[in-house]
């Protein structure tokens, strides 16, 4: 009895050490290379006819987004009743984080959605999705540009996934709010024509603005102004600065004096609602500011939450602009995980949620409008596209600025970028202070990241 | 005559002694039963603690492997890192409004509630509820709402004639009002001091008054010594807590606004899971684990000269 208690207590203890050391031993390491590893292929030799899979799927959004995708993960469960799709679905702010706890414990979903802001940062760690070229007899990718897709989602030989939708940049207004002030809305909109309307506003009633940016956007802006001013990403290729001085401090005055004449409203009263779009935030849902910058994709979410008219106008560009600036990118990537055990499915729902017509129809423009020029056209002829989001999107190409290069989007710059945005609106640095702290940061920063 | 092998074996009095092999035999269903502890406890605590402190000597992103850079990570820390400080700064303001805050809180309900008064029961369970629902995220939400420019404090204050205050998007108001939260959740240290309470000897009390003290005396002469013990406790705890801070300032504020909320905790989890510095992060870890221990040894010794231990204080 006793020999056997031994022999059961050395089994679980050896079993413990093993679990400690074989189970947790960090992930056997990705090739370091930036280069893309298209040997990445499709692994799922399974035969999944015969067995039950469970595909994980993950993706952000609002609402709408979120019942249109499980409705369409509802019906392709009901066409292969042997494979069940699980929604992961969440807040975008808290997404990227849980995303690579699950990459790097080898738990992330089989297919996951990924913001064009991230794929340089994934690609430098390792690239963990498969490349969609060998895909192409799985998916039907005829409907996409891939071109297009590959700027912001991976390089030559490797798309990282496929885009959900086209996005742009623009002004979505309150109308009755604009017509209330006298202030008309129309695509020749240049940053002084903000400020003159912003200042009308606040004679009439000070109690309201003309529009109030989440700090997203305030990045935007502040990117978008430099690329107008000079045509450059705000940090080269090489993580040089891509502006000087003077561009810096035009653009952090101008920040100021979105604040000081009540354009924006104070951020005291901003930041509290800093990190949610406009369909969370009350005083635009009570019609105190007129104008929200967005981008297309978003549209849907915020009409369904706000009780008046809404339309859209073209984002601000000056009349000498070096480069019109407007940020116009793939809305969202879906992408099959490298480890996932059933990437024939995966690849299998992707083709049907991209090319399905019914599956289109019930996705409809939740990601913005389709990337997939036949579900773009399908959308269009059944009237099902918001003019809104369509005149978004349009307006927005008439300006597109240069594409985000991947120094400009590492997190860490975006961190300084809010900061100094932050240090100049709550007016405790002048323009020319925050240009000399910023860049020296900005420099710093850049060299540690090459 | 016992043989030399026999002799290991019996005591001096001549009684047996069991052999090191009984013994084991002897533990082994005890060491079955704390099986799911150890493995907890290995799994979960020590090989994190070790693996962290491995980490901070490196530049490790998670998914690429991990290279040696010595002590950088440390140097960069207090050389290199803008934020760093700040950071420091506000978690040191943050504990001092929050521990004392808390503990005196919590200590003047706890007298209320030690009071003879109708329903008593009641009333210690309704103010025990906070502190059941306040480390949720919902009250976390909840306290953004109350503390918003339209919120329900502001519109009291309005109620009042008092103009509103931006209690979350001012710098010099938001980590008060973060502290609040903490405060309220007073719960866990009152029950303790309640306990304490209610264990301190009647005749005590009596004989003060029969001497002719006054209430204030009595409390700080009688009361507050007798309580020592649990406030050298709850100080302990609630110090570690503060420190560790995460919750509050990630789902209320983000840190902001001018970083004045950005706590320790936060600056951890932003380098580790934003920035994907997994090095740097477990370095400042250590950091912070070096800081709460230096602060619990200094309680540790300067108990004996404000606690008061019936029994000379023996652990």
């Amino acid at each position: 009895m006793k020999k056997r208690s031994r022999v059961i207590l050395g089994f679980l203890l050896v079993l413990v050490f093993s679990m400690v050391f074989a189970g947790c031993s960090p992930a056997s390491q990705p090739d370091s290379s930036s280069k893309p590893d298209t040997s990445k292929e499709v692994s799922g030799k399974e035969d999944v006819t015969q067995q039950t899979v469970t595909l994980r799927f993950s993706w952000w959004g609002a609402d709408t987004r979120h019942q249109a995708t499980l409705a369409a993960m509802e019906l392709y469960s009901q066409r292969n009743p042997n494979v069940k799709i699980e929604g992961e679905y969440g807040a975008f702010s808290t997404f990227y984080q849980k995303l690579l706890t699950q990459l790097a414990g080898r738990t992330a979903p089989d297919i996951i959605s990924v913001d064009y802001k991230w794929t340089h940062d994934l690609m430098k760690q390792g690239s963990p999705f498969v490349n969609m070229y060998t895909l192409t007899d799985k998916i039907d990718m005829n409907g996409f540009d891939l071109d297009f897709a590959k700027i912001y989602g991976g390089d030559d030989d490797y798309p990282i996934g496929l885009p959900a939708g086209v996005n742009g940049m623009g002004y979505l207004y309150n109308v009755e709010f604009l017509k209330e002030f006298g202030i008309e809305p129309n695509n020749e909109w240049d940053w002084e024509t903000v400020i003159e309307n912003g200042k009308k506003v606040q004679a009439a009633d000070p109690s309201k603005h003309l529009m109030y940016n989440i700090s997203e956007h305030w990045v935007y802006l502040l990117k978008t102004m430099l690329k107008q001013i000079n045509g450059n990403t705000i940090l080269n290729d090489d993580y040089s600065l891509g502006f000087s001085r003077d561009d810096i401090i035009q653009v952090f005055d101008y920040i100021r004096r979105l604040v000081e004449t009540g354009t924006v409203p104070p951020f005291e009263e901003g930041v509290l609602y800093e990190n949610v779009y406009a369909d969370q935030n009350p005083n635009w849902l009570n019609q105190n500011f007129g104008i929200f910058p967005t981008s297309s994709s978003l549209i849907p979410g915020i009409a369904a939450a706000s009780d008046f008219e809404l339309d859209v106008f073209r984002y601000p560009v000056p009349k000498d602009a070096v480069d019109p600036g407007i940020l116009v990118t793939p809305s969202m990537f879906i992408t099959i995980y490298e480890h996932s055990k059933y990437q024939d499915v995966a690849a299998d729902f992707i083709d049907f949620f991209f090319n399905d017509e019914e599956a289109i129809m019930i996705l409809k423009d939740t990601r913005g409008v389709p990337a997939n020029e036949k579900a773009k056209e399908m959308l269009v002829r059944e009237g099902i596209v918001p003019k809104q989001v369509s005149d978004m999107v349009s307006q927005s190409l008439t300006g597109a600025g240069i594409a985000e290069n991947g120094p400009s989007l590492n997190p860490e710059v975006i961190a300084l970028i809010k900061d100094y945005i932050q240090q100049v609106g709550y007016l405790k640095l002048t323009p020319e202070q925050a240009a000399d702290e910023f860049m020296k940061e900005l420099e710093a920063l850049a060299a540690s990241l090459k | 005559m016992a043989t030399l092998k026999e002799e290991r074996y019996i005591g001096k009095n001549g009684t047996r002694l069991e052999t090191v092999r009984g013994r084991i035999s002897k533990l082994s269903p005890g060491y079955l039963y704390i099986l799911p502890w150890v493995i907890g406890f290995l799994l979960f605590q020590l090989y994190p603690f070790v693996t962290s402190f491995i980490y901070s000597f490196t530049d490790f992103s998670i998914l690429k492997p991990m290279s040696f850079v010595g002590l950088d990570n440390y140097k960069k820390m207090f050389t290199a890192d803008r934020l760093y400080w700040t950071s420091l700064k506000a978690t040191f303001k943050y504990v001092l409004i929050a521990v004392p805050g808390r503990l005196i809180f919590a200590l003047f309900i706890a007298m209320i509630l030690n009071m003879k008064l109708k329903c008593i029961n009641f009333f210690r369970t309704v103010y025990y509820l906070p502190s059941i629902l306040g480390g949720s995220v919902a009250i976390s939400i909840l306290w953004r709402f109350l503390f918003s420019r339209n919120g329900t404090v502001n519109v009291l204050l309005k109620a009042l004639g008092i103009p509103p205050v931006d209690w979350l998007g001012n710098p010099n108001l938001a980590l008060g009002t973060m502290g609040l939260l903490v405060i309220w959740q007073f719960g866990s240290s009152m029950v303790l001091f309640l306990a304490g309470l209610r264990n301190i000897p009647t005749e005590l009390y009596e004989a003060a008054r029969v001497d002719g003290a006054g209430s204030v005396k009595v409390f700080f002469k009688i009361t507050l010594p007798m309580l020592s013990p649990i406030i050298f406790f709850n100080l302990i705890m609630q110090t570690i807590n503060a420190f560790k801070e995460f919750n509050a300032p990630y789902l209320i504020t983000q840190g902001g606004p001018l970083n004045s909320t950005y706590l320790y905790g936060m600056m951890l989890y932003e380098n580790a899971f934003a920035f994907l510095k997994m090095g740097y992060a477990s370095a400042q870890s250590w950091v912070l684990f070096a800081i709460i221990m230096l602060f619990t040894a200094l309680a540790f010794k300067s108990s004996p000269y404000w606690t008061y231990y019936e029994d000379g204080g023996d652990f």
